[in-house]
């Protein structure tokens, strides 16, 4: 599932893995650490010149005191990805987030829609979306 | 829910409660609450993006405005998270001055959602009275960073001013003082009947809702969660510093109240310590950081609501290329329609002091309770 957990920090593992094992990830961790676990915050980061979309779920784990960070990397022509919001309930907000500023799907996620940040009308686009630069 | 028997209020977003915009759409049925939407986004600046468009240097000044009540804490997880990608070394004197005044934020912080919390409970004297204290607080930040509110203090690499002697021996007369009036105050919101019974089994959360919904700070410590950032993830000088991390098993609005009272005692506790053990030293470099080499990180700090995060990316150069925030009232108010249920329609009001909410830190989203089932929507799709 997990290409590898590394160590980049004190208190910071990073692990990188393929998007189609998302939900598999998450079902795991509920199962391993149960009620042990939160989702900190989901950050995508758009790497234009390389044509990705990087999208970073951080999830805090009380017991070792550790950030765990899993990494995917989605395509920027349509971005998508599975939602876990079903998983974790908190993810629903993140994910909506996500959407809207960065225009990243989340399969199976009903409730995503623009408007959050600054409508679409007024930037045409996604406004964390480095193309929209000069727009906002 | 579109039938006639429940009747449709709003409350805000110019709000009875709090003094930063929020409007609740709260459907009752008689007296009860049957379903709550709160709709946000009456505040938000995209300041995110105006990170990646200035340099790291200006980036701490819009840091410090995220929020101002808790600024400090903003530019403290900036500085720390461009620290950690630039592997900038802090001397330990300027570690402990951000101790200092993050803890004095906490203290002026956490008497004001009490102070609020009095007010909406009917005590408007208790409201005067919490702010009249709480300024002695602010008048010490002022004297520590220049400014009673908007300290702009912390910068990468250290901070802005030094404290001598003087100072520290007003800190000390000035948090004897404080501690008195703080040990009134708890007798206060421990024994009054009124207090006790509006609070008391009010806005339950229960424990396994705090890591399923995300729930940080003092909310989850007062469900029983040991979590706190300067005890679990320590920055600044916390991890030298002695002291406890309070948690409460009730987990209803009183135990959140009383939690930030006890958290004022500890906060009192650490600044007595930072000032007794103040090492001596520079306290920054001499020159600004403005250039950081390319990296990424991953900074938390315990806000005064809660874990606060910034992730910070750097290609090299002088501009960050994306900073992430997360506050910690976007996890607690997004998600806070979970302590609603069943409430009396009266109770609104303290259950969400009891979040000490903060509204400029949050972001534009919509929350709906159905049946349980927590559904989000937008304002512009709610709009159509």
């Amino acid at each position: 599932m997990v290409a590898g957990v590394d160590g980049v920090g004190p208190r910071r593992l990073l692990a990188r893995a393929e998007s189609k094992n998302l939900r598999a990830i998450f079902a795991k961790l509920r199962e391993d650490f149960k009620e042990d676990f939160y989702l900190d915050f989901i950050a995508p980061v758009d790497y234009v010149e390389e044509r990705q979309f990087e999208i970073n779920y951080n999830v805090w784990i009380y017991s070792l005191k550790t950030i765990l960070t899993v990494r995917f990397r989605l395509p920027r022509e349509k971005p998508a990805i599975d939602t876990i919001s079903d998983l974790i309930p908190s993810a629903v907000s993140h994910e909506q987030e996500a959407y809207d500023l960065m225009g990243i799907t989340f399969s199976g996620n009903p409730s995503l829609r623009r408007g959050f940040l600054v409508s679409e009308e007024a930037t045409n686009g996604f406004p964390l979306r480095k193309e929209e630069e000069n727009k906002v | 829910m579109s039938n006639s028997k429940y009747l449709e209020i709003p409350v805000g977003p110019q709000h009875p409660a709090l003094h930063e915009p929020l409007l609740f759409k709260v459907k009752v049925e008689g007296e009860r609450i049957a379903e709550i939407t709160p709709f946000t986004g009456y505040n938000h600046r995209g300041i995110e993006k105006l990170c990646e468009n200035n340099t790291f240097l200006k980036d701490v000044y819009l840091a410090g405005r995220v929020c101002g009540i808790c600024n400090v804490v903003h530019t403290t997880c900036y500085s720390e998270g461009v620290e950690r990608i630039g592997n900038i070394e802090v001397p330990s004197r300027a570690r402990y001055l951000r101790t200092l005044l993050n803890e004095l934020e906490r203290i002026h912080s956490h008497m004001l959602a009490l102070a609020v919390m009095g007010e909406l409970i009917g005590f408007h004297t208790l409201f005067m009275l919490m702010m009249r204290d709480r300024e002695p607080i602010l008048a010490l930040k002022e004297s520590v960073a220049g400014n009673r509110v908007q300290a702009d203090y912390v910068m990468p690499g250290g901070v802005r001013k030094d404290i001598d002697s003087e100072k520290i021996e007003k800190i000390k007369k000035t948090l004897e003082h404080v501690e008195e009036r703080m040990r009134y105050y708890e007798k206060v919101f421990k024994e009054d009947s009124i207090i006790t019974k509006r609070l008391s089994k009010v806005g339950k959360l229960d424990r396994p809702e705090v890591s399923k919904y995300g729930f940080v700070g003092p909310i989850a410590r007062a469900s029983g969660v040991k979590t706190d950032v300067r005890y679990e993830d320590p920055y600044a000088a916390y991890g030298e510093i002695p002291f406890n991390v309070i948690t409460r098993e009730e987990g209803d609005s009183w135990a959140r109240t009383l939690v930030r009272i006890s958290e004022v005692f500890e906060a009192i506790n650490i600044l007595r310590y930072t000032v007794d053990h103040l090492p001596d030293g520079p306290i920054g470099p001499k020159v600004p950081i403005r250039k950081v080499q390319a990296g990424e990180a991953i900074s938390r700090v315990e806000a005064q609501r809660g874990q606060l995060v910034y992730y910070i990316v750097s290609k090299g150069g002088d501009k960050p290329y994306r900073v992430k925030i997360r506050t910690p009232s976007f996890n607690n108010i997004m998600n806070s329609p979970l302590l609603f249920r069943d409430a009396n329609i009266g109770d609104l009001p303290v259950i969400l002091a009891s979040l000490d909410p903060c509204i400029s830190c949050m972001e534009r989203l919509v929350v709906i309770q159905k049946d349980g089932l927590i559904e989000t929507k937008t304002v512009m799709s709610l709009a159509r």
